[in-house]
């Protein structure tokens, strides 16, 4: 049965009100606004209409849905406000207060009987769809996340195509990855000027992932030379950031803004604060921070890992290696962050060796 | 007396009475309810101390309760009685309102009264 809270301190009035519902529903009573206060806290949801009174002792009827609105009661039971006072001061302060309805005195049975039940069953469908909403928006959110995690996974597939020609074990564009978005995090919290986002820094570092797919292009005898590279086998090599960018293009149905990171990050990744780099040339802020990120991470990686033509080193000597500037010039910002980011990185590279994750 | 007889009795709108609460079995129970209850004593009471805040309180929920009775002839004195303690001091003489509010509540008493078992 549904219970009626009736607040008003006129014993009469509640007597005349607990008449019309007696038949219907369970009648709770309070003569104050505390009485009413101290009955809301302990039924809350229990109870599925308030009928209230504006001016009474103690706290009053505004300061009864001032609780309400502040438990956000009021979005849950419906209060209906009964008063003598019908200026519009009054009935509009009301309705700011919360009240879903206001009758004014002298009431009649029928008005207050049909609003109350209508309000009751209007609260009751509104929580069951917003039940279903709910619901509705939790499968949605678990389907997003499953599209999502297959989307990385196909992502790292395509990344590790790459390196399963060149001989490698796949994990090094996992590992690009993981410390792009070490590095960036670090300059979210360090350079606010970046202004980078929690959701740029997971697109940013999903896009590391596609950093070298332009090596898809380049032929194996260069990709897999076991010794240095001719000035012309160089350049070759070199095309791989703008072949990159023309895989890329095809995958346009990409989010906008996905597309961007891994546009610019497979063009850039090579690019040097001191415009040495290439393709572009690009010199100092031109190079946007994540594909920085991804350039300190990918020189990192491929200082520690074992290729073809050369051995692994430590990450201690890759690290000083970076900072003394033997992988080219690359900016104060990104150096500090790649300074607090070491240790972290280095965590993963153990763990790695220690076939923990990966 | 019956119902009908009492509001006419005590100047009463029975018909718009019945028109917002068609339930007579429980409108006797409600009168006496009424007649049992103190506040009109503690606006008396309140109104000999020139405690106008509660004269005021009083004043509104007997306004209140007059006319969700229809007791029209109870309900006009008082509702001049409460807008003029509206804002603390009264704004006019309350004694001819309190003396006809009393004059009304006292026929009321009466007649509830001699209302039908």
């Amino acid at each position: 049965m549904d219970r009626i809270l009736i607040v008003d301190d006129a014993e009469l009035n509640r007597f005349m009100l607990r008449s019309m519902f007696d038949n219907e529903f369970e009648v709770l009573e309070a003569g104050d606004g505390e009485e009413a206060i101290s009955i809301i806290e302990r039924l809350e949801t229990g109870l599925s209409l308030i009928i209230l009174d504006y001016m009474m002792p103690k706290k009053n009827g505004l300061d009864v849905l001032e609780y309400m609105k502040r438990t956000h009661l009021e979005e849950r039971i419906p209060v209906i406000m009964i008063t003598g006072e019908s200026s519009s001061e009054t009935v509009e302060k009301a309705y700011e207060y919360g009240v879903a309805d206001v009758i004014l005195k002298p009431f009649s049975k029928q008005i207050v009987s049909r609003r109350a039940k209508n309000l009751i069953e209007q609260y009751r469908s509104r929580e069951q769809i917003e039940a279903e909403l709910a619901s509705k928006t939790k499968e949605l959110r678990e389907s997003q996340a499953r599209l999502a995690s297959f989307n990385e996974y196909l992502l790292e597939a395509l990344g590790s195509v790459v390196e399963f020609r060149s001989l490698e074990s796949g994990d090094h564009v996992k590992r690009v990855k993981q410390f792009t978005a070490i590095m960036l995090k670090i300059a979210k919290e360090q350079f606010p000027k970046y202004q980078l986002t929690n959701e740029q820094i997971r697109l940013a570092s999903m896009a590391a992932i596609l950093h070298d797919v332009g090596k898809l292009a380049v032929s194996d005898s260069i990709l897999n030379a076991p010794r240095r590279l001719t000035v012309e086998e160089f350049e070759e090599m070199k095309k791989h950031t703008s072949y990159g960018c023309e895989i890329i293009e095809r995958f346009k149905e990409l989010t906008t803004e996905f597309f961007q990171y891994a546009y610019e990050i497979c063009r850039w990744h090579h690019e040097k604060v001191d415009g040495r780099g290439y393709p572009d040339g690009l010199k100092g802020d031109e190079i946007p921070i994540y594909c920085q990120a991804v350039s300190v991470a990918d020189c990192f990686d491929a200082l520690i890992s074992k290729r073809v033509y050369k051995d692994a080193i430590s990450c201690e000597e890759a690290y000083q290696m970076i900072r003394r500037g033997e992988c080219g010039a690359f900016s104060e910002d990104i150096m500090r962050c790649f300074e607090l980011a070491k240790e972290e990185m280095m965590a993963i590279v153990l763990q790695v060796q220690e076939g923990l994750i990966l | 007396m019956n119902i009908r007889e009492c509001y006419e009795y005590i100047g009463g709108d029975y018909v718009d009475l019945m028109n917002r609460l068609p339930m007579e079995d429980l409108i006797v129970k409600f009168l006496k309810k009424y007649a049992t209850g103190t506040e009109f004593s503690e606006l008396e009471a309140a109104y000999a101390s020139k405690d106008y805040e509660t004269v005021f309180s009083v004043s509104h929920n007997l306004k209140g309760m007059t006319a969700n009775l229809s007791l029209k002839a109870i309900n006009l004195p008082i509702t001049e009685i409460c807008e003029a303690v509206r804002h603390g001091k009264p704004s006019v003489d309350l004694e001819p309102f309190m003396v006809e509010a009393r004059s009304k509540q006292n026929l009321l008493l009466y007649a509830v009264s001699q209302l039908d078992e």
